[in-house]
Formats: structure tokens, C-alpha cells, sequence
């Protein structure tokens, strides 16, 4: 149906018949394929000369043709109506809803479930091994495995989250020092882990606090201003042994006027606990001692920042770092004291765990039972429920306690395949059938909050009234609205964008000097706050393309050009759509989409076909290494030099399609920010695509995209529904795709309408019932 | 405002405790030393992405050489000169073809072929994802045959985190260029790149504190019981995940049932590394080879992978000066700069190859030192990046392997000697024996004899 399900095995699944095939397809390739397509030239590795049982062939074949990408323009075309028939006799529907293979909790879903299930704050998934992804996300059944390694850690976790669900989490004893984030190295430090970098001195992180209680934050000012605007009569002075107190005096004026005082501000949680002011100083180095700031903290995450606010609002964020590369004032460590006064409830989730007050046997049985209908997300068997009170029982009569029973039978729980994989119940029935009710919720549940239902679902599932559609109508009302669909964007959008590669794409220092980690940070969250705001305010998807509106502070307002927004914190602003607007012009794109010390035509334009269009080039023809930009000498701009090489036909073929769209994207450096030159060079941003489109300018290259709204939507619907199944698409979606576009065109192309219809499709709602199932399998056995 | 989060173990282990790795040399406890009279044999292969620049990784005298062995010089160029202090301890070898990284027929992919390919020598299937395969890995092999024996069958190590993704590389999912490591032809290994989660697998396992794991037996076997009905009721792939999940229960409960009879299994007395992963390679490597020493030193396992990078690695090297990320940069097309560039990286990543024997050969082991009872192979599914050779590829062996090796030659080998041979002749040495590895003809010859 689209370039992935070339990778596909799919199963037989010829629509078409032997005389169909000879009636009417083959006189088609001959005319139109099999010029190129042919054993002997085998262009883009694919001969349509003879007729192959390939299901994911023909499905490919059907998709190009569809799409009118093949053949390629500048050959005779087929006639509209000769395409489309050709297309409907390749993709006749079957009302196959395919299958989802029992799915392992990925890393995000388990930390998720943990949460919502017992209320505990810990993140065991952390360390898991990373997921293999498969189609561009991390929620693939087929693909997540599980290996001796994560079984371990799935050992050590259930341990852990069950002793903090039942015990509260461990407490040191009296009140330490838990930890120091250290700002100074903050690039390599491995004893605190990589802190990111702020050449405007800020240090932030977020810290787990292991109980509800009272913390310090001990920090300290690191002070090298005087180094930055000093006169030689401060030089002079500070270099001078034995000040007489005049010329102290003297020089601390000098450094008052050379570096005025500026405010340290440290929030917690976006509240302010702490600020001082930090003078230019005599000594250079450390003009306070620590300052601290005690606050209450409730166990679990929270966030911290210090930072100097004001230098959001420097026209240059390197005035605040020295010609030796340090900093002139920076965060120098923040160290966490903690816990006083630590209240020694008992943790949050021993109420809900502990639904029978008794320490009977009947209490235990009733308490695992409610434990494990919500930790397996549906229904326990009587077995499952017996062995788990076995498990209880077995720790009492070796003499421990009650609640230690009922810890190893939630340890158990949390080990057991029940609770770390999504198995769907088998279905009676031939052809496609509903999903059974609690799978339902999980589809639901695990697409919008990437987590586990919460009661309010799972008692519709138990009622069996959720496949009503008031009432699951309702429930993803209901859930959309809740905060927890905010997993939705960030998993989602992350993956689908490729948000998730900007950590490794950070742009040379050296070349971009006002790019820090902090600025790569705000970056993200522009891009995260905007699509967050498409499904807030049920926008239109295409606003993606061209929206004309983002999130900026200060510093990323500075770099790209805003003027009147200031301050650290990311605020919506409204833009004309001249320089930006639309995700394609966000500086995390455009970062992610170019190499760390240069832009890439060449990658940009890959980057759009492929996550923007759903058009992905063809790999590059056997055993030539994918196109580089060779040569780089000076003497001819980067865009002439890719011209060269697209003088070779075989290369053209693609990078006709890539290089424009990039070139579109030219005045936008390797980090994001408006250019008009590179280097010697002046921008030129024009692109012809095949077929003659012209534009100049990513203004103008957005209205092509917008032009080509129909690929963008089909292009997202696809993404999002693999995400929302958890497995790749097949021919057989296409149906399913092609109702959900229909809706969208109707809608507005609402980004509800989106999430609605997916989970009204079928591949969504249905599975195949036990009997085709079993057939399929011994079908793919016998082969 | 986000921000990196630490772990909660941070909390627990303390700051205090996280001491500076290097100390772990004169912390070898005691009783390894003299425990056993005649040492076992241990294996580790290290991989290193994107190939290498063979001019200079090949040393002048040797371009010549005829087929057979030659003794190995003392002038090496520039990436093999960092282990010409080593030159009596390890091999050269020449002529070496993984086959299985070619397209043959699959078109491009050269990269994400290479690295799940190299130790299993069977050619990966393309696919995005849903139906991964190609073979088991050498350390696989012998993992499977030496299970029991140490508590860990192997241990795989990394530094640097996989990558998430559909495809990879031109449709190769990424699962293959995350994993030179596979138990089974769908089942990849993933490599651990955190310092202190090694250290805690290793001696902090839960196995070895009786009290916490009081009950495990019993919550093992009730999860079984749940795996196997659950097994009965699923088909095709699903049951495939579930014997995933099956095989890796058994996988602990003989490590707990080893524990319990192994007394050469005690921790040692070693601070736990630092929590965070080092931003410097050279750090990370280095505190990774070791935790691969101190893993072999207490005979917790005999087999290791070590996957210094992946394959099309993204990663950039400003800790020497380079900014540009590896896999671009070696598609240098004859740019003398890049080559430059590639060059200091294959540098970097040798260094901390002679790092570790270096270690090896300075730690006691029985009779001799570790270094004498390994076998480590250093190397690369690609020759010449830029040109995707899949052939001749740089290869070194070093370790005496228990006396089975006769260290400080170079063999040529014909051209397109399977690199499976090799494997087929490192299993023998490590006294499991095995007819073929993936696409090997034979088992290579001249590695202890003339």
C-alpha cells in the first residue's frame, strides 16, 4: 500500500485471477513497466517482465501507480481511467483486519502502567534495553523482543515497584546528601550523568525524590565575570598582591561597571524558591558562598532550574562566556539534601491495594484478585487467581508477614506474560470479528495514554457495553481530554518527526556558536507544544505544513528573527508565514535534517518525501553508495555541485525529486537560522520538481506541499494508524486508510476526526476470528 | 522545563560510593587467583563500524606478502600502530570476506547488513521489522555450549545507545545494526552501554543475595505456568514472543541454580561505577573493557561482545576534534581531509583496543595472564567504508587462547576465505567444537601452526 509494505510478507492474497492477470494487467506492464522493468535492466531492482505470486509486489506496483509516481514523468502516461482500474483490479479489498502480534509494554507504556496501576513514581523502565522499532515506532509487537537481559530487569523491577507499592519507597535513614549536579563539567561528568549545556550559565534537570518530605538545594554561583569586559586598570588590579583597601574598593567599582550585577533565579516545579543577586567581584571565582533554599517536595519527579533570566534577553548569548570558553557566571553545582521531616505515610498505592481490611486468607484472595484484574487489564481466571494465592499463602506459611504475601504475589504479577504483554483473546468466528471487549480497551488505552486502562474503561469493558458507540463515543471524549493523551503527542509525534534524533544531530559548536543544549531544548518543546496544540485546539492537520503560528522565548525569538518576546519561558506567538510557520521551517527540523556542520539539500528533501509526503525515494541502485556531496571545494556553491551530479541520469531519477525540495529550504542554516548567503555564496532557495512545479522561497514550497495536502493526510493517517495498531500496514488497510481520508477531507481534516476514525476503522475495531486465524497459520506452516 | 533525569539508584548507591574506575586493578579478590589450576579459555569480539583506512591499517612490508604467514613487522602505520606494543601477542589476518554483508540481489543496505552479519555469517533478511533474521552469532554459539558453566553464558557490551527506527539502512531494520549479538536468527542481544547497569548485572545480581530472592523459585515457576497456557492459546508470532519470554526464564533460574553451587561467584570488593554514561568514548570504552575484565578475571561468564559503535554510527568525535559525524565522514569519495578525519577516528577507537589488552596482559590469571587464556577479535564487517568492501576485511586476533594460538604473524589468507572459518577455528579452541558457521567452509588454518 506505500513503500513499507514492499517489506512485507504478506499473505496470499492474489484478487487478481490467471485471466484478469492476462487480460488485462499484462498488456498494462508491457506498455507502461516493463521498459525499464525488465530482467535485464532490473531498474530499482524490480522486474515486472514475468508475473510473480508476490502479493506485496503487486501491492507496491498498485501504490506507485496510484499515486501517479510511476511511470515517471517525461514517459508516456496511461490514461486516468486505465491507471485506476488497474489499481482497483491490484487492491481488491479481502475485509482482511489483520493481526497484532501479542505486544510487550514497551519502555514508555511500562513506566506508564506502573504508575497508573499503583501509584508508585519510580521509572524501572529507564533501564530497559532501548525497543527495536520497527516502521518508524517503538510500539511494534512483531518486532519487540525479549531477551535474557530485559528479563532480568524485569525481575529486578517487579521487586523494586512492589516493595515501594506496599512498603513506600526506601528513605535514607536521616537526611543526606543525594546528590550533586554539578554545572562546571557539565559535559562530561559522568559522576552526575551529561547535564545539558547553557552558555547563558542555567543548569536544570529534573530529580526523583525518594519521599514526601522537606529538601535543600544548596547551590552555588561560579563568578568569572571580570575576565569578559575587563580594562586594563581592573587587569592591573586584580593582578596586583596586597590591595590597599582604596584600590579594593576601586576595583570592585570597576567590576560593577564592566559587569553589572545580574539575578540568579531558581524555581522548582516553575516556582521561585530561591534568587540572589551576583556582582562582578575581586577574586574572580566565587563571590557567595552556597545560598539555600529548603522546600517541600512530594515523592517523585520534579523539576529544578537555575538560571540567570535575564540573560534570555542577551542580543548574544556569548557575552556571558569568556575568550577561554568558560563561562562568565554560571550555576557552579546544585547539590539536594534531603529528606527532613519526611512524612512516613504509607504510600498512596496501599490504599488501593489493600481493598479488605482483614489479614484472612479470604482478605488476601479478594485483594489479589481486584490487584490482578487490573494489573492483566481484564478479568483473572480462577486458575491465575489461585496460583497467585498460592504464591501469598506460601509466604505467610514460611513465616512472614501478610503483606509480604501480598507483595510476592504482586512481584509475581508483575512478572508474569499476563502483565508485560498485550496477548489479545482469540475471537470465534470465521472472517473478521470484534475484538473482545478488554482488548478493545487496551487498543484504546495504550493508543491515547500509552498506558493501561484506567476503572472508568475497564468497568465498560466489563459491562461489554464499550463496543456501543455512545459509549465508546464517550470514552474517547473522555480520554482525549484527559492530560494523560498528552503521550499521544510526545510518543507519537516524536517518533513520527524523528524529534527523538535531535540529541545526536547537534550542530558543530564551532560553526554555530550561539547553539547550546538549552537552545536545542527549546527547540523540542517548540515542536512538541506546537503539535500539542494542534490536537488541543482540534486544528487541522495540515496546519503541520503551514500553521502559521509556534512557540518561542527569548533566546529562540532572538535566533530566529522575532523581536518583542523575551523571557526563558516558550510562549505562543502568531507569524505571517513569511520566514516560518509550519513545522518544515521549526529550527528542530530543520537541526535534524542536516549534517552537524553543514546543511544537506539532499537529506532535508528525504526528510520531507518521506515523513511529510509519505513518498520516500528508492534506496539508491545496488552497490553505489548513497550520493554524497562530493568535492567540497570552494569554487562552486553547494547547490552548483549538486547540479553536477544530477547531469547523471541514474542518480537524477531521484534526487529530482530531493535536491529542489531542499533547496527550498536553503536560507535556513544547518541549525535553523535565516540566512541570505552561505558563505561567499548567495542563497538561492528556487526548485523546479518533476513535472515542471516551480517555487521559490520555503514560503512558496509550502504551498506545494499544501498543494499535495490528499499525501500529506494519507501519509499521516498511515503513521498514526501503525502507531494506534502497533503493527506495519498491509494491502488490505488500504480500505481502511482510504475511509478515514474520505472523513477528514469531509471534517476539515480535524486532527479528532483523525483520531476518531482510527479507532473506528476496522483493522482498529476487528481481528480475525479463530478459524481464519488457525487456516492462515497452517497455510504459512505448510509453506 | 525538561531536563535529563537521573536514577533513582543514584539515590541509593550515593555519591559517595562512585569512585573513579581505575582503582578496580588492585581490587581483584583473592580467591580468583588460585581458585582453579589450569584457567578456562575466554572469547570477545569488539566491532568497529564504517570500516577502516586499510592503508593505514595494514603495514607496508605486509602489502606484498604471499599467501601463508609472514612474521609481523615492527614498522605499522598509523591505526595499527597503536597496537605494535602488542605485536608479540596478537595477529594480523588478511584475505577475510563476509559474503553475507554483499547485496546478492538485495540491493543497497551494505551497512545494516555488516553488523548482523559479522558474527553470524548469514545474510540478513531485509525487512523493515516484522520478520527479523539471520543466524546465530559466534558468542552465541559458544554461549549456548558453555551455558552453566559460569553464571552468565556471555555478556553483551555496547557504547552507544541503538537506534530507534524503522529502517536503518535502506530497508535492513535497526534491530540489525543494533545487535552484532544473536541468540537466535530473530532474537538480537541487545548490548548494555550503561557502566554501572553491567556492574550491577554482574555483582549486584539479585541471585547472589539469598534473602531477596527467597521467593523467586516460586514466582518463576507460577510465570511459567502462566507463559506456557498462554503459549497454547497463541499461534505463529505470538508464540514465537512467548518463547522468547520462556527461554529467558530458564536463562535466570540456571543462573540462580549455578549461583547457588559456584562459590568462585562472590562480588568483588569494587565500588560501583558512576551512574551516568561517560561523554567521552574514550571513557566509556574503557571503564566497559573493565567491566569485561573484571567479568572475566571472576570467571562470571567466558564470552563477551562488545560493539564500540554501530554501524552508519552517527557519532561525532568532537573529544578529538571531530565534529562530523563517523558514517558521513567515510564516505570521503578520495577527499583527503576526510580520509584525514576517518583515520583519527580509527585511531581512537584502536587506542582503546590496546587499552584493553593492556589491561589483559596486566592481570594475573592462573599460570600466566588473561590476556594468555583470551581470544579477542578486533574488526569491522566493512574493509573500505567509503566502497562498502565487504572483503579482506581488517582483522585481529590477540590472546595466546590458552596456549592454542601462535601469536606475532600475519596471515594471508586466499581471497573470499569465509570470515565464518575463523569463527568455526575459535569455537574449536574454546573446546566446542562445531562443523559450520553460517556460510564458513572450513575452519581456518594457521593460527597455531606453519
Amino acid at each position: 500500500m506505500r513503500a513499507v509494505a514492499w517489506f512485507l510478507v504478506a499473505a496470499p492474497l492474489m484478487a487478481q485471477t490467471p485471466q484478469e492477470y492476462k487480460e488485462t494487467l499484462q498488456p498494462f506492464l508491457a506498455r507502461h513497466c516493463v521498459g525499464c522493468h525488465n530482467d535485464k535492466l532490473r531498474t530499482a531492482g524490480l522486474s515486472l517482465e514475468a508475473y510473480r505470486e508476490d502479493a506485496a509486489l503487486w501491492a507496491k506496483v498498485a501504490d506507485k501507480i496510484a499515486r501517479g509516481l510511476m511511470p515517471p514523468a517525461g514517459v508516456p502516461q496511461p490514461s486516468k481511467a486505465d491507471a485506476s482500474a488497474i489499481v482497483s483490479l491490484l487492491e481488491k479489498p479481502t475485509g482482511d483486519p489483520g493481526h497484532i502480534t501479542a505486544h510487550r509494554l514497551n519502555r514508555v507504556e511500562y513506566n506508564n502502567t506502573v504508575r497508573d496501576l499503583l501509584g508508585v513514581s519510580l521509572h524501572p523502565a529507564d533501564e530497559f534495553p532501548l525497543d527495536d522499532a520497527g516502521y518508524g515506532f517503538d510500539n511494534i509487537g512483531d518486532v519487540m523482543s525479549v531477551s535474557p537481559l530485559l528479563f532480568e530487569k524485569y525481575a529486578a523491577a517487579a521487586r523494586a515497584v512492589s516493595r515501594a507499592a506496599i512498603y513506600g519507597e526506601p528513605v535514607p535513614a536521616k537526611p543526606t546528601k543525594l546528590i550533586r549536579f554539578l554545572g562546571k563539567k557539565s559535559q562530561d561528568d559522568p559522576t552526575v550523568g551529561a547535564l545539558d549545556f547553557s552558555m547563558r550559565g542555567a543548569l536544570w534537570a529534573t530529580y526523583d525524590f525518594p519521599a514526601d518530605g522537606e529538601y535543600e538545594f544548596h547551590m552555588r554561583d561560579a563568578n568569572y565575570r571580570p575576565r569578559v569586559n575587563s580594562s586594563p586598570r581592573q587587569r592591573e588590579l586584580s593582578l596586583k598582591r596586597g590591595l590597599s583597601e582604596a584600590e579594593k574598593a576601586e576595583l570592585l567599582e570597576l567590576n560593577r561597571i564592566s559587569d553589572p550585577a545580574v539575578r540568579m533565579v531558581m524555581t522548582l516545579d516553575g516556582k521561585q524558591i530561591l534568587t540572589e543577586l551576583v556582582e562582578g567581584n575581586i577574586d574572580f571565582a566565587y563571590a557567595h558562598g552556597e545560598s539555600v533554599a529548603r522546600a517541600r517536595v512530594t515523592a517523585g519527579e520534579h523539576s529544578f532550574r537555575a538560571s540567570y533570566p535575564e540573560f534570555a534577553d542577551l542580543p548574544n548569548p556569548r557575552t556571558n562566556v569568556n575568550p577561554d570558553g568558560r563561562r562568565g557566571v554560571f550555576i557552579d553545582y546544585i547539590d539536594i539534601w534531603g529528606p527532613y521531616n519526611a512524612t512516613s505515610a504509607p504510600p498512596r498505592s496501599r490504599k488501593s491495594i489493600f481493598v479488605c481490611p482483614e489479614k484472612t486468607a479470604a482478605c488476601a484472595s479478594k485483594i489479589i484478585a481486584t490487584l490482578a484484574r487490573r494489573a492483566y487489564r481484564r478479568p483473572v481466571t480462577a486458575q491465575e487467581q489461585d496460583e497467585l494465592v498460592k504464591v501469598a499463602a506460601l509466604v505467610r506459611k514460611n513465616g512472614d508477614s501478610f503483606d509480604e504475601g501480598i507483595r510476592v504475589a504482586l512481584q509475581a504479577m508483575l512478572m508474569s506474560p499476563n502483565f508485560l504483554f498485550r496477548a489479545e483473546h482469540e475471537v470465534a468466528g470465521s472472517g473478521a470479528v470484534p475484538v473482545e471487549t478488554h482488548d478493545l480497551a487496551c487498543r484504546l488505552s495504550y493508543f491515547l495514554w500509552s498506558s493501561m486502562p484506567d476503572e472508568e474503561l475497564m468497568r465498560a469493558a466489563d459491562a461489554g457495553t464499550l463496543q456501543t458507540p455512545s459509549v465508546f463515543d464517550a470514552q474517547l471524549r473522555r480520554m482525549m481530554a484527559d492530560p494523560k493523551s498528552k503521550s499521544l503527542v510526545e510518543n507519537f509525534v516524536s517518533q513520527w518527526l524523528g524529534l527523538r534524533l535531535l540529541d545526536r544531530k547537534k550542530p558543530d559548536p564551532a560553526r554555530f556558536p550561539l547553539v547550546d543544549d538549552e537552545l536545542l531544548d527549546n527547540m523540542r518543546e517548540e515542536t512538541t507544544l506546537f503539535a500539542r496544540t494542534v490536537m488541543q485546539e482540534d486544528r487541522s492537520i495540515l496546519d503541520f505544513l503551514d500553521g502559521r503560528f509556534t512557540f518561542v522565548n527569548g533566546p529562540l525569538a532572538r535566533f530566529y528573527g522575532i523581536p518583542g518576546i523575551e523571557g526563558e519561558a516558550l510562549r505562543r506567538v502568531e507569524l505571517d508565514g513569511e520566514k516560518r510557520g509550519g513545522i518544515v521551517t521549526q529550527a528542530s527540523i530543520l537541526t535534524l535534517s542536516s549534517y552537524a556542520t553543514r546543511t544537506s539539500p539532499v537529506i532535508r528533501g528525504k526528510w520531507v518525501l518521506e515523513n511529510l509526503l509519505g513518498t520516500p525515494p528508492p534506496p539508491p541502485p545496488p552497490d553505489v553508495p548513497a550520493l554524497e556531496e562530493k568535492n567540497l571545494g570552494s569554487a562552486a556553491s553547494l547547490r552548483e555541485r549538486l547540479e553536477q551530479h544530477r547531469a547523471n541520469a541514474a542518480c537524477a531519477v531521484c534526487h529530482n525529486q530531493m535536491d529542489p525540495i531542499g533547496f527550498g529550504l536553503e536560507n535556513y542554516d544547518a541549525s535553523g537560522a535565516w540566512r541570505d548567503r552561505d558563505g561567499k555564496f548567495p542563497i538561492d532557495s528556487s526548485g523546479t520538481l518533476p513535472g515542471g512545479t516551480s517555487f521559490q522561497g520555503s514560503k512558496e514550497l509550502k504551498q506545494v506541499l499544501r498543494s499535495r495536502s490528499d499525501l500529506f493526510a494519507r501519509n499521516l493517517t498511515e503513521k498514526m494508524l501503525t502507531y494506534a495498531l502497533g503493527r506495519g500496514l498491509e494491502p488490505y488497510d488500504r480500505p481502511a486508510v482510504d475511509a478515514i481520508l474520505q472523513r477528514l477531507g469531509e471534517n476539515d481534516y480535524k486532527f479528532s476526526t483523525l483520531i476518531t476514525e482510527i479507532t473506528q476503522s476496522r483493522p482498529f475495531r476487528m481481528r480475525r476470528g479463530l478459524e481464519s486465524a488457525r487456516k492462515r497459520e497452517g497455510e504459512s506452516d505448510a509453506r | 522545563m525538561p531536563g535529563k533525569s537521573l536514577p533513582r539508584r543514584t539515590l541509593l548507591k550515593g555519591i559517595g560510593t562512585a569512585i573513579a574506575l581505575p582503582l578496580l586493578d588492585s581490587m581483584i579478590p583473592a580467591f580468583t587467583r588460585a581458585a582453579v589450576a589450569k584457567p578456562p579459555c575466554r572469547m570477545a569480539m569488539l566491532y568497529v563500524p564504517n570500516g577502516i583506512i586499510m592503508d593505514e591499517w595494514l603495514p607496508q612490508a605486509l602489502l606484498q606478502a604471499p599467501e601463508g604467514v609472514s612474521a609481523l613487522p615492527s614498522e605499522f602505520p598509523r591505526v595499527s600502530s597503536v597496537l605494535a606494543p602488542f605485536r608479540s601477542e596478537m595477529m594480523m589476518l588478511g584475505g577475510l570476506t563476509q559474503n553475507g554483508g554483499r547485496a546478492l540481489g538485495d540491493g543497497p543496505g551494505d551497512h545494516g547488513r555488516a553488523g548482523a552479519n559479522y558474527l553470524t555469517c548469514v545474510h540478513p533478511k531485509k525487512t523493515n521489522g516484522r520478520d527479523l533474521q539471520t543466524g546465530i552469532s559466534l558468542d552465541q554459539v559458544a554461549a549456548k555450549r558453555l551455558a552453566g558453566k559460569t553464571r552468565f553464558a556471555s555478556i553483551e557490551l555496547g557504547c552507544e545507545e541503538g537506534v530507534q527506527g524503522g529502517s536503518c539502512d535502506n530497508g535492513y531494520s535497526c534491530a540489525y545494526s543494533n545487535s552484532i549479538s544473536w541468540r537466535t536468527p530473530s532474537s538480537p542481544m541487545p548490548a548494555e552501554i550503561r557502566p554501572r547497569a553491567v556492574f550491577e548485572r554482574l555483582f549486584g545480581a539479585v541471585e547472589l543475595d539469598p534473602r531477596a530472592a527467597k521467593y523467586d523459585k516460586s514466582i518463576l515457576d507460577m510465570v511459567t505456568a502462566d507463559a506456557q497456557r498462554l503459549n497454547t492459546q497463541l499461534g505463529g508470532a505470538d508464540k514465537r514472543k512467548l518463547d522468547e519470554y520462556l527461554f529467558s526464564i530458564r536463562d535466570l533460574e540456571k543462573r540462580i541454580a549455578s549461583a547457588e553451587s559456584n562459590s568462585r561467584t562472590a562480588p568483588p570488593d569494587v565500588p560501583a561505577p558512576p551512574a551516568g554514561i561517560p561523554a567521552d568514548f574514550s571513557e566509556h570504552s574503557r571503564i566497559m573493557f573493565d567491566l569485561m575484565t573484571l567479568a572475566f578475571q571472576t570467571d562470571s561468564t567466558r564470552v563477551a561482545t562488545v560493539l564500540l559503535a554501530l554501524e552508519q554510527s552517527p557519532r561525532a568525535y568532537p573529544e578529538i576534534g571531530i565534529p562530523e559525524a563517523h558514517h558521513g565522514l567515510t564516505h570521503h569519495q578520495g577527499d583527503k581531509e576526510r580520509i584525514e578525519k576517518v583515520t583519527q577516528i580509527n585511531c581512537f577507537h584502536a587506542k582503546q583496543f590496546a587499552y584493553l589488552l593492556a589491561k589483559l596482559k596486566s592481570t594475573p590469571d592462573g599460570d600466566g595472564t588473561l590476556l594468555d587464556h583470551s581470544m579477542i577479535t578486533y574488526g569491522s564487517g566493512l574493509s573500505d567504508g567509503n566502497a562498502h568492501d565487504h572483503s579482506n576485511l581488517p582483522t585481529v586476533l590477540a590472546g595466546g587462547g590458552c596456549g592454542t594460538l601462535k601469536p606475532g604473524r600475519y596471515v594471508r589468507y586466499p581471497k573470499e576465505t569465509p570470515m565464518g572459518n575463523l569463527f568455526v577455528a575459535m569455537l574449536d579452541r574454546m573446546g566446542v567444537p562445531v562443523e559450520s558457521l553460517g556460510d564458513s567452509s572450513g575452519e581456518l588454518g594457521y593460527l597455531s601452526d606453519i
